[in-house]
């Protein structure tokens, strides 16, 4: 088991996971270095939460290898979850507990908690220890739950889609809390989240993912650098002849051709011009957004 | 670790309570009905056979509270497993570093543990109520049953009952493991004693009608066989399922 | 195109701009309908009040007028309309830039050295148009 570089943190061989006859995840293989932000964006039921899940361990690969700092996920079960902090879409914490219950339930599992960290980070969101966690509202579960992930310092931190449902002051609290914990170590981040915006501040690397594949893994800014939309107008009467390499979605509605491309350079809309009936070009600055929805309505037009 | 068996504690509280209403109601009724009773009637006037009613007066409410413990067990059973998945607390759970060992192992010392004082307390009570029979009629020098013989017969309904506790909560146990519902978990528990009972019966009577005869056992012999056979293994199979078992 | 909704353009405005654009660019011609109300509505997943009041402002420009039972038409004045109303928003980008450079203390002339080099690098639309 070589990693392919000292410094991966995170690496994804051929990882595939099937339910019954549905398969959630398929061949999906990436590396994360240490220290950085990888985001993962997907529709829903692309796979995103069984991937994470099965970074936490808690579902078993159906294929492939998955190693995390250096251990096999499936033999190293215990290790792994107390180095990885996770929080999930939605924490089903007992409900009978206490935020204090809670706390010091989860603290005598943990060898390395950071009772300062957990006080402070108890403090900056405003979490009373007497509250019972079934009258938390919605953001205040979320918070508790960032919490539980981090008072024992992990080296990696899994956040799936932490904060659907969440009011935007909610969610700018968490990623807050987030990034005072994410400055000043070289911690690893993976996040999967609807909320496109927020990835885009966030992550260094993105990966697209839809139905259990990896459909692009870039980093952020190489991504907005080279995926564009080019606007041709077409001769009358006249069809795009040779869409580009690399295409990701194209759709022609009456003269209007547009055509989102993955690696573009600034000679391809000559280029295109050249080898198409258009008459007039205009590129297109893409969101991260943008991207994502070309992407996945590009794929789901090839089927 | 004292968290978790905290956390089975919390956990199953509403279990425990209703195990320890099922445990005390018949004596509350007793006493209710005693008090009533001294209120309204004279209670000296029950001439010789005093002693008898004091004992049943007693016994009864005793074997009540027996049977209802039955419940107690099968819902202790019933909601080992399954609680958490039911509630998903399980998938939190999950995400802890607790191996399905470590967890199994406090599940049990908790509903073992339980299960286990709820039998003594209960022969302890047995026990106290021969005790108490035997001070206060023996002063009076007429002992019409002797206290050996009325352990003599107590203990055959104390064995039954106890061969039907243990197997509704073995078979809660077995089921918890896999389903998903406590109370399906806790349903099958109860009725398991009936479904082995049929089967030992419809074995005796239809299958092997000289049954009794050729094996020189009564039919309920062989039922307490069956349970005492079944439980273990239920129970052994169920833990290997939950501590296999990969998804929360 | 997707409606930003993170600025503080007005959408009708947005989608305005939007249909200028392809007036401008040969994508609706002269005579030419645009787009149902309802279709550019679905389209850019936004309220079709909203598609009506960016067309309306489109019809009091002159650049379409209502056709009874056909919709909205481009005119025939209506490519050179669009033209001036994105020469005028040009224009506003150019001074934007002119007032960035100069509170830089960039020379005239620098600022018309960086105006052609622009030029130059957006060399696509040459030879563009009709």
């Amino acid at each position: 088991m070589v990693s392919e570089a000292p410094d991966t943190v995170i690496e994804l061989k051929n990882v595939a996971k099937v339910f019954g006859s549905t398969t959630a995840v398929r061949d999906l293989s990436f590396c994360v270095p240490k220290g950085t932000a990888f985001g993962l964006i997907g529709p829903n039921g692309a796979g995103k939460t069984t991937t994470l899940k099965m970074m936490m361990g808690i579902l078993p690969c159906t294929n492939g290898r998955m190693n995390i700092l250096g251990l096999d996920v499936s033999s190293h079960p215990q290790t792994i979850k107390q180095r990885l902090g996770y929080v999930p879409e939605q924490n089903f914490i007992h409900r009978w507990m206490r935020v204090g219950e809670a706390i010091n339930f989860c603290r005598s599992f943990y060898p390395t908690w950071n009772e300062p960290l957990c006080g402070e980070m108890l403090k900056r969101f405003d979490l009373g220890g007497g509250k019972k966690v079934r009258h938390l509202s919605k953001g205040m579960l979320a918070k508790l739950s960032l919490v539980l992930a981090l008072a024992h310092d992990p080296e990696v931190l899994i956040l799936d889609e932490p904060m659907g449902g969440l009011d935007p002051i909610a969610r700018e609290e968490f990623l807050e809390g987030v990034m005072a914990n994410l400055a000043d170590q070289h911690r690893t981040v993976v996040f999967s989240s609807h909320l496109l915006g927020d990835v885009q501040r966030m992550v260094q690397t993105v990966g697209i993912i839809d139905r259990g594949e990896l459909l692009t893994l870039s980093s952020m800014d190489n991504l907005l650098k080279e995926t564009k939309r080019i606007r041709g107008v077409l001769r009358d009467g006249c069809q795009p002849k040779q869409p580009p390499a690399h295409t990701i979605w194209q759709r022609v509605q009456g003269r209007e051709w547009l055509v989102t491309v993955g690696n573009f350079t600034s000679d391809l809309p000559l280029q295109l011009k050249s080898t198409n009936p258009v008459q007039d070009v205009e590129v297109i600055d893409l969101t991260l957004e943008d991207i994502f929805k070309d992407y996945i309505k590009g794929r789901r037009v090839q089927r | 670790m004292k968290a978790l068996l905290w956390k089975e504690y919390r956990q199953n509280r509403s279990v425990l309570i209703a195990g320890v209403v099922a445990f005390v109601l018949p004596f509350v009724i007793v006493i209710c009905v005693e008090l009533y009773r001294d209120l309204f009637w004279s209670t000296n006037n029950w001439g010789p056979q005093v002693w008898q009613v004091w004992l049943e007066k007693w016994l009864v409410p005793t074997m009540g509270s027996g049977c209802l413990s039955l419940l107690t067990w099968a819902l202790l059973g019933g909601y080992s497993l399954t609680g958490e998945r039911y509630d998903r607390s399980a998938e939190f759970l999950a995400y802890l570093p607790i191996s399905r060992r470590t967890a199994l192992t406090h599940k049990i010392i908790f509903n073992v543990g339980t299960c286990l004082i709820i039998y003594l307390l209960y022969r302890l009570i047995l026990a106290g109520i021969v005790a108490a029979y035997y001070q206060k009629f023996s002063a009076e020098g007429r002992l019409p049953v002797q206290p050996n013989e009325l352990a003599d017969m107590i203990a055959p309904p104390l064995l039954y009952m106890t061969a039907t506790a243990l197997l509704m909560f073995c078979v809660a146990w077995l089921f918890s493991s896999f389903l998903n519902s406590p109370a399906i978990d806790t349903c099958i528990g109860l009725a398991s004693p009936l479904i082995v009972s049929m089967g030992v019966w419809f074995w005796a009577w239809v299958v092997d009608p000289p049954f009794e005869s050729a094996r020189q056992a009564p039919a309920e012999e062989w039922y307490l066989y069956t349970c005492l056979i079944l439980s273990p293994l239920a129970f052994l199979i169920g833990s290997l399922c939950y501590v296999r078992r990969t998804e929360p | 195109m997707s409606i930003n909704t993170n600025t503080s353009v007005p959408i009708y405005q947005q989608i305005a701009d939007h249909v200028r654009g392809r007036v401008a660019a040969g994508i609706h011609r002269p005579g030419e309908m645009l787009p149902s109300i309802r279709a550019l509505a679905i389209e850019l997943v936004v309220n079709p009040n909203t598609v009506q009041r960016a067309y309306d402002e489109l019809d009091w420009e002159g650049l379409v007028e209502l056709r009874r039972g056909v919709g909205f038409v481009v005119t025939e004045q209506g490519v050179r309309v669009a033209r001036n109303q994105l020469e005028q928003a040009a224009r506003g980008s150019f001074s934007q830039g002119i007032v960035l450079a100069r509170s830089a203390n960039i020379s005239e002339e620098s600022i018309r050295g960086i105006f052609d080099r622009a030029m130059s690098d957006s060399g696509v639309r040459e030879g563009g148009g009709t």
